[in-house]
């Protein structure tokens, strides 16, 4: 039928299916700032509209219902690429990261605005109740809010409250413009299914509906005979190439332990066979043509079950060490089943598949037993922690074409050299010169893009049919076959003197990372990497071992293990202090780390090798859990009137790292143009945290001009110089150094062609702003520069190559307090008070590195209270949806939510900054665990902290 | 899928296409819960609600001594309609997100029957009466009967009589998350001054069991009695449920948090006064 409305002002009659989703048909029109994060939930709001004035989700609409409607999306706000005020108020108040919500958010501001022009914070809270932002965290949004009511009335109101750090720097430590806000923030075309041309096929997964089988017979003979069926691939056809999907540096030290498909599978959502057809409506018709019979195997669920005697082997597989082959290997082999296929380890991880053991480290400094025999108190306590999902708001994506011969993979990825090296491998050893990797913006990675998911196989038949290929994750893939945080199960030991000084401290962890060994040694190592060094004792242990099961796959998730870790020993930390009668906070302060401490246990925590010894080259803990502890007021206790409800107070001290010493290497380049500015053209993958803003302050600080002056583009495998990927919290520290490299070398070349100009020697020039070298006799500008250079009589244009690598780990920490109220009769709790007080150095970008605290926290908030995958005891997962999922939304922000920047000057991150981002992840579950201790007396031991497991613990509950 | 499309512009329409078209047609009010990926694999032709112009809030129209709201009254527009019961408009925010209030309707909340929709058991608690329309005509319904027949005729009106604006009530939703799935809905409402023995009491629990959400032997020993010990208010309501368990929460749970809640809306009705 034709519908006839108003798009943005402009009448349209459009042809359409009565049933069409409005969504879908608003994108079909070229309006690509509607996006989807629920497939039609209605949970995201991602595909916000306005209609008639008044937000709605597009996905909730059909399109027979928008006859003679008004329907205005973010486009209509774009007068000559102007941003509203909105708009601009949201990227300067740094709420716009990965931006894949933004142009929601606009919507439903600028609705808000339109009906109260000064509105409350529950005004505004009402306004974005149906925005899922999984970035930010909300608090900014108030900042932005007040300043885009300034801004209507006065457009050059300027942004307050931002904090400045750094003296003598003109953008380092500064708020700026985000660089790819503005195109965030107007829903232009940036992410990967903003790309995907007319005609392209579109990859659909069959997935297996049982946790742990075999495929006995698979016929698809049906399906491929359906015409616009290009190509189906199953495990009879695939490659015999076995590789690991964890986007880690190579050698890796995750075991190659999966081809493409294989005959068994091993989680629910497992693959069974890739459909290529022209459409999706093609492919889900295949899908339901292909005959598949399953041997059912017993699933085997938790790390308890896996190590069982006689536990079904997940991998019995046949053992192969590319390096370190342990001896026994041969007799050891003799036991496996050819049906299970290989494992290749790059280098040994001590495995042992045989009994289900994926991965395993023990290690120490001292003599724990000893410590904890010469201790006055003793503490032993088990925490465990359920599966969460990163739910990025864009799911996984993935769009590859050919261009000639070569390979083009448009990806939604935090490591776009990782990803072509194990495509290449994929393709069977073709050279990496033949693959293009174009890191699109990505709507969310957190970990979960830190992994090959599905690049791999739209790589693949992309490459064997020629034809582009585009595949997108359904929600429900998103939680059963893409990342997870680490099932964990972590023994703690404590001993300490009658004075609170640690004797004592091990931690036992035990694993469970489902079916494929991604991170399987190094997420649970993190662990104890970023939770041992934060207490100075001389005895420290630690045993890892993990486990394979028939979970939803695991793997990275911001904070790599160390939210488990931290809220394991910080929680015993706590529960020591009752024990010893002493105030949380006072114990703390007592063993915590202090700027110059060697940190001895670093040793034996290499990410699979040899670890280093580190001193501690900036600490900020002190004034973090000073301030904190003013800002909370510590040791007074609350009331809230109400008799049934309890106020709480509680603490934990964190830390990350920044990036991987000896392991990590990032490289940058830049290139004067025609008027003295600059392109840079940074490896760093910036996922919306900010990086190609910090990669371009770094330039623009060392050269001396304008922000506006340095066009960044990164990650790019064919524009831009390698970098490791964003993981590991590397993002400022490595690859902003690779920049600051590069400028700096761009500066000596600046400075020895001035010199030539001027007549005068390079030593006694310098670079002043704007733009300008200033001589003794005289000044020449970068423009002058780059007309001499780009002449025909001149050296060429300006470049210069920064690389940047190190054994110095500098160590971002912080310090989180907040008070909960806890209802004793309803287990609720609620966050009041949330203060997280970080060192990350210098904070390059404040109000981004502030919002990647606010985000982290409140993503880890959602751990700790509501989020939880639940898996039936048959390993599917039951709640494979946003709502269903629980994730926290703008409703679950505390009521005060302050993130605040204790800078310190580290002497080993360029211009003095440590990582930000996942440290952020660390605090919310200690800290919430032991407010609710403090509110009612009882410890959690296991998140999230549901009402009914609060109602148990106190008793209420059987 | 909604195949086909209709949207007429009188009732009299409506009726004629839906009596026609029978089972393979489905009003569309919003579509919230229609047009929702959960619901996109049924096939039926929609008829919508938008041109028949029942969104009106009217008090003391058509003969009706208290208050007539139209079915395709949005969340939103409920909550902003300063005639509406505070009661009601407070269960219409329990709908936390706002895009979502913005379609969703009144008519279309009761209508689709989910286990705990958010103005079931406050409008019980009001004592609300439903206009149903079909090809037979029009007939008027109490919602508690309207939820156990289960009619497959339009919604035309839902009617507040007036003694229910006299009438306090209570209420809580319980939830993880504010947008997350609601695990029990209570509303609890009576009669009388504050304070004073409970009169005429209403007792409606969502998520404790599928149909019948009154607790009518929890309603007769409260009456005409003085407010209870909330332990022994609890005990009752503790009998009176049954839920079953799911994988998200325990019956225990459940039967605690109902009587908890009743209880806590009883204090809360007890003490209200608007
Ligand atoms: C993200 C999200 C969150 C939600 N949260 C909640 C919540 O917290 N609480 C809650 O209760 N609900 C919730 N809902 C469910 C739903 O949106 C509401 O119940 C809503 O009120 C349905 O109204 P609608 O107009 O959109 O109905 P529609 O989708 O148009 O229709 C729903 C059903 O009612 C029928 N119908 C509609 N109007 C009439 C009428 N006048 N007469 C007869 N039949 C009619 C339709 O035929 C259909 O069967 C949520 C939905 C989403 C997507
Ligand atoms: S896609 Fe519409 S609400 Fe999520
Ligand atoms: S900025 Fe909101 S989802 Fe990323």
């Amino acid at each position: 039928m034709l519908i006839a409305f108003t798009l943005n002002g402009a009448p349209r009659r459009i042809s359409a299916e009565p049933g069409e989703c409005v969504l879908d048909l608003l994108r079909r029109e070229g309006i690509t700032s509607v996006r989807n994060g629920c497939d039609g939930e209605g949970a995201c709001g991602a595909c916000a509209i306005l209609l008639d004035g008044k937000p709605v989700n597009s996905c909730l609409l059909v399109a027979a219902q928008l006859e003679g409607r008004t329907v205005t999306t973010v486009d209509a706000l774009a007068r000559a690429r102007a941003l509203s005020p909105v708009q601009s108020a949201l990227i300067d108040a740094g709420i716009v990261q990965c931006g894949y919500c933004t142009p929601a958010m606009v919507l439903a501001l600028e609705s808000l605005l339109g009906r109260t022009p000064d509105p409350s914070r529950a005004a505004i809270r009402d306004a974005l109740s149906g925005t899922f932002c999984r970035c930010t965290g909300y608090e900014q949004v108030y900042g932005a809010v007040e300043l885009a009511r300034r801004r209507r009335l006065d457009p050059a109101a300027a942004v307050e409250d931002i904090p400045e750090f750094k003296n003598g720097t003109r953008v380092i430590g500064k708020a700026a413009r985000k660089v790819d806000g503005p195109k965030l923030a107007r829903g232009e075309k940036a992410f990967v299914e903003d790309m995907v041309a007319p005609g392209t096929c579109v990859l659909v997964m069959l997935r297996s509906p049982h946790a742990h089988a075999r495929i006995a017979r698979i016929d698809a003979s049906a399906a491929r005979a359906l015409p616009g069926v290009v190509y189906i691939l199953t495990h009879e056809n695939c490659p015999d190439i076995y590789y690991n999907q964890a986007g880690q540096g190579f050698p890796e030290p995750s075991p190659y332990d999966r081809k493409l498909l294989s005959a068994k599978v091993r989680h629910v959502g497992d693959r069974v066979a890739a459909v290529l057809a022209e459409s999706r409506e093609i492919a889900e018709a295949a899908i339901r043509l292909i005959a598949v019979e399953y041997e059912v195997l017993t699933p085997v669920l938790t790390a308890d079950a896996a190590k069982a005697p006689g536990a079904p082997l997940i991998h019995n597989s046949r053992l192969e060490y590319v390096v370190g082959a342990p001896p026994g290997l041969a007799a050891d082999n003799a036991h496996a089943d050819p049906r299970d296929g290989r494992i290749i380890y790059q280098f040994p991880i001590h495995a042992d598949p045989r009994r289900n053991l994926a991965a395993s480290v023990s290690g120490g400094i001292g003599d724990v037993e000893r410590g904890l025999a010469a201790a006055d108190v003793v503490l032993e306590r088990e925490y465990s922690t359920s599966q969460v999902q990163c739910t990025p708001v864009e799911p996984h994506v993935v769009y590859t074409r050919m261009d000639g011969d070569r390979l083009i993979i448009h990806a939604s990825t935090q490591v776009p050299w990782h990803l072509r090296r194990i495509v290449a491998r994929l393709l069977g050893g073709v050279s990496e010169s033949r693959i293009r990797v174009i890191k699109e913006r990505v709507g969310g990675g957190f970990g979960a893009k830190q992994d090959i998911v599905l690049e791999e196989v739209a790589a693949y038949l992309t490459w064997i049919t020629g034809r582009p290929v585009f595949q997108r994750f359904t929600r429900e893939e998103e939680f059963i076959a893409s990342r997870t945080r680490h099932v964990m199960k972590i023994r703690v030991r404590l001993g300490a003197k009658r004075d609170g000084t640690l004797t004592a401290v091990h931690l036992d962890l035990t694993a469970n990372t489902g079916p494929y060994g991604s991170h399987c040694l190094t997420v649970p190592m993190n662990a104890c990497s970023k939770a041992l060094p934060l207490f100075l004792c001389d005895n420290m242990g630690f045993r890892v071992e993990t486990y394979y099961s028939n979970i939803p796959p695991t793997g990275a998730y911001q904070g790599y293990g160390a939210p488990q870790g931290s809220f394991a020993l910080q929680t015993a930390v706590a529960e020591l202090a009752e024990q010893l009668g002493m105030d949380p906070l006072a114990l703390l302060e007592k063993n915590r780390v202090r700027e110059g401490a060697m940190l001895e246990i670093l040793r034996c925590l290499g990410e699979g090798r040899e670890g280093v010894a580190q001193r501690v080259s900036s600490c900020g803990l002190g004034p973090c859990l000073e301030r904190g502890a003013a800002a909370l007021r510590w040791g007074v206790r609350e009331e809230s009137g109400d008799p049934d409800v309890a106020i709480g107070k509680g603490v934990a001290i964190i830390q990350q790292g920044s990036g991987l010493p000896g392991l990590d290497s990032a490289n940058a380049e830049i290139k004067m143009l025609g008027d003295g500015t600059f392109v840079l053209l940074a490896g760093g993958a910036d996922l919306g945290t900010g990086l190609d803003t910090v990669a371009a302050k770094m330039a623009a600080e060392t050269l001396c001009t304008d922000l506006e002056a340095i066009a960044v583009l990164s990650a790019d495998t064919d524009v831009t110089p390698f970098d490791k990927g964003a993981y590991a919290s590397s993002g400022t520290y490595f690859s902003g150094a690779a920049a600051l490299n590069a400028a700096t070398a761009m500066k000596a070349r600046i400075l020895a062609v001035a010199g030539e100009m001027l007549g005068e020697a390079p030593e006694g020039l310098a670079l002043v702003h704007p733009a300008t070298v200033q001589g003794k006799g005289g000044s020449v500008t970068y423009a002058a520069i780059a007309n001499r250079t780009q002449g025909g009589t001149g050296c060429g244009q300006l470049a210069a190559t920064g690389h940047f690598t190190t054994d110095k780990a500098s160590i971002p920490y912080g310090a989180h307090f907040c008070s909960v109220a806890v209802n004793r009769r309803t287990g609720e709790v609620k966050v009041l008070k949330y203060h997280a007080l970080q060192d990350c150095g210098t904070p390059i970008n404040p109000e981004l590195a502030l919002g990647q605290i606010y985000g982290g926290v409140l993503k880890t908030i959602g751990h700790s209270l509501y989020e939880e995958m639940v898996l039936d005891g048959k390993g599917r997962c039951l709640n494979p949806t946003l709502r269903d999922y629980q994730v926290p939304m703008i409703h679950e922000v505390p009521e005060v939510f302050r993130a605040e920047l204790v800078a310190t000057d580290d002497p080993f991150g360029p211009f003095g900054a440590k990582s930000v981002s996942e440290i952020s992840c660390n605090g919310a579950a200690p800290a919430i665990a032991n407010a609710i201790h403090d509110a009612v007396g009882v410890w959690l031991r296991e998140w999230p902290f549901t009402p009914e497991r609060i109602l148990r613990a106190l008793g209420t509950l059987a | 899928m909604i195949r086909e499309f209709h949207r007429p512009v009188t009732l009299r329409d409506a009726l004629e296409l839906k009596a026609r078209l029978g089972g393979g047609a489905r009003y569309l009010a919003g579509g919230t819960e229609l047009n929702a990926i959960s619901a996109r694999a049924a096939e039926f032709t929609a008829i919508a609600l938008d041109g028949l112009g029942l969104g009106a809030v009217a008090e003391g129209a058509d003969g009706v001594d208290g208050l007539r709201l139209g079915p395709t009254l949005t969340l939103q527009e409920l909550i902003d309609a300063p005639a509406v019961p505070p009661a009601l408009r407070e269960a219409a925010a329990h709908v936390a997100n706002r895009n979502i209030r913005n379609g969703a309707t009144l008519g279309g909340n009761l209508a689709a029957r989910r286990a705990c929709a958010a103005l079931v058991p406050v409008l019980l608690a009001l004592e609300a009466d439903l206009l149903l329309c079909d090809a037979t005509g029009e007939r008027r319904l109490p919602l508690a009967d309207f939820r156990r027949e289960r009619p497959d005729a339009l919604i035309t009106a839902i009617l507040l009589p007036a003694a229910a604006r006299a009438r306090r009530v209570g209420l809580r939703r319980f939830a993880r998350t504010a947008n997350g799935p609601t695990l029990l809905s209570v509303a609890v409402s009576c009669l009388g001054a504050p304070d004073a023995r409970v009169q005429s009491p209403i007792v409606a629990v969502a998520g404790v069991a599928a149909d019948s959400l009154r607790l009518t032997g929890v309603e007769r020993r409260l009456q005409g009695h003085a407010l209870p010990v909330r332990a022994v208010l609890e005990g009752w309501v503790r009998e009176a449920v049954a839920p079953a368990a799911d994988p998200f929460a325990s019956a225990e749970l459940k039967r605690h948090l109902a009587a908890v809640l009743v209880a806590d809306c009883l204090a809360r009705a007890a003490q209200r006064e608007d």
